[in-house]
């Protein structure tokens, strides 16, 4: 997506906010919010989300609804965590999980579902040329193959929806390379 | 009393019932990145529940589609500050609760020495 285009549906998401906020789709606040969101580009050059260049609206369907299973699963599991008597114990760990880097977007949103979804929630990401690796935190930890899968889980919507299918493919390819956390291993103390 | 005002009345409650849960879970889990699932999870599914129950009793489209922007800001805006706010304090060396059995960003190095490349630090 040419940046003009990128920046013009930031600048129609701005004014659909501005629309929204006032409450009334008016002549008035449409070029109110044209004003005002022509401003927001000039002070903050760079804002703007980089939108996926790809969408499968079905893949994207699937993606919400299962997200939105999980966020109702994930707030079951933390409420009844609460709401019980004491003595419960947490076994809490951080783990570090590889996904495919298809593109800033996609990662930010797995970023995002993964703090949503049950007992996980992120919070490290660090970028390399193929992939990222997120880093985290586990209410529950009943082993790393187990946060893997429920990452995988997202992870696999989210690429079906947002990825196009030959980079897909290579997706496909980079997860099933060895994780480099497996070296870092003998630095984790129990 | 009509079945639109009874469901818009159940949701408020138990949107609000998950508001209470998510601040009382702050209270009792034993350390930062514990309570930050308390503050991400219920929160958002209990404001989520709120707006939808209040969507169900307001009349005006304008009103709804503001209710619609505050639902979905929440979606991005909770899981972001639970995330700066976890990351924060385990760069500042906060202490894993002792319930904790695995930490493998120990290995990775705790500053972010390897965060992405033009990155602003």
């Amino acid at each position: 997506m040419s940046s003009v285009t990128s920046r013009l549906a930031f600048l129609t998401w701005l004014v659909v906010v501005w629309v929204a906020l006032w409450g009334d789709l008016s002549v008035a606040n449409v070029v109110g919010g044209l004003a005002a969101g022509a401003a927001v580009l000039l002070a903050f050059p760079h804002a703007g989300p980089r939108r996926p260049r790809y969408l499968d609206p079905v893949g994207a369907l699937r993606f919400l609804g299962y997200f939105l299973v999980q966020l109702v699963s994930a707030t079951a599991l933390v409420a009844w965590e609460v709401v019980t008597p004491r003595p419960w114990r947490l076994n809490e760990a951080v783990v570090a999980v590889r996904v495919f880097g298809a593109s800033d977007a996609v990662v930010t949103l797995l970023a995002n579902a993964i703090s949503l979804t049950p007992g996980t929630l992120t919070l490290e990401v660090r970028r390399d040329d193929v992939a990222a690796t997120l880093y985290v935190h586990v209410l529950h930890f009943r082993g790393v193959e187990q946060v893997r899968r429920d990452v995988e889980g997202l992870e696999a919507r989210a690429l079906r929806a947002f990825c196009a299918p030959p980079v897909l493919r290579d997706a496909v390819a980079t997860i099933h390379l060895p994780r480099p956390d497996a070296a870092a291993r003998p630095g984790e103390d129990a | 009393m009509t079945v639109v005002d009874v469901v818009a009345s159940a949701l408020l409650l138990s949107g609000v019932a998950l508001s209470v849960i998510a601040a009382i879970g702050l209270n009792r889990f034993p350390d930062v990145f514990a309570r930050m699932h308390a503050a991400t999870k219920p929160a958002t599914l209990g404001l989520l529940l709120v707006l939808i129950g209040a969507a169900l009793r307001v009349a005006d489209s304008g009103d709804v589609a503001k209710l619609l922007l505050a639902g979905l800001l929440q979606f991005f805006t909770a899981p972001v500050g639970a995330h700066l706010v976890g990351r924060a304090a385990y760069r500042a060396g906060t202490e894993l609760s002792p319930d904790t059995s695995l930490d493998e960003l120990a290995a990775a190095g705790p500053d972010g020495g390897a965060s992405a490349p033009g990155t602003p630090r």
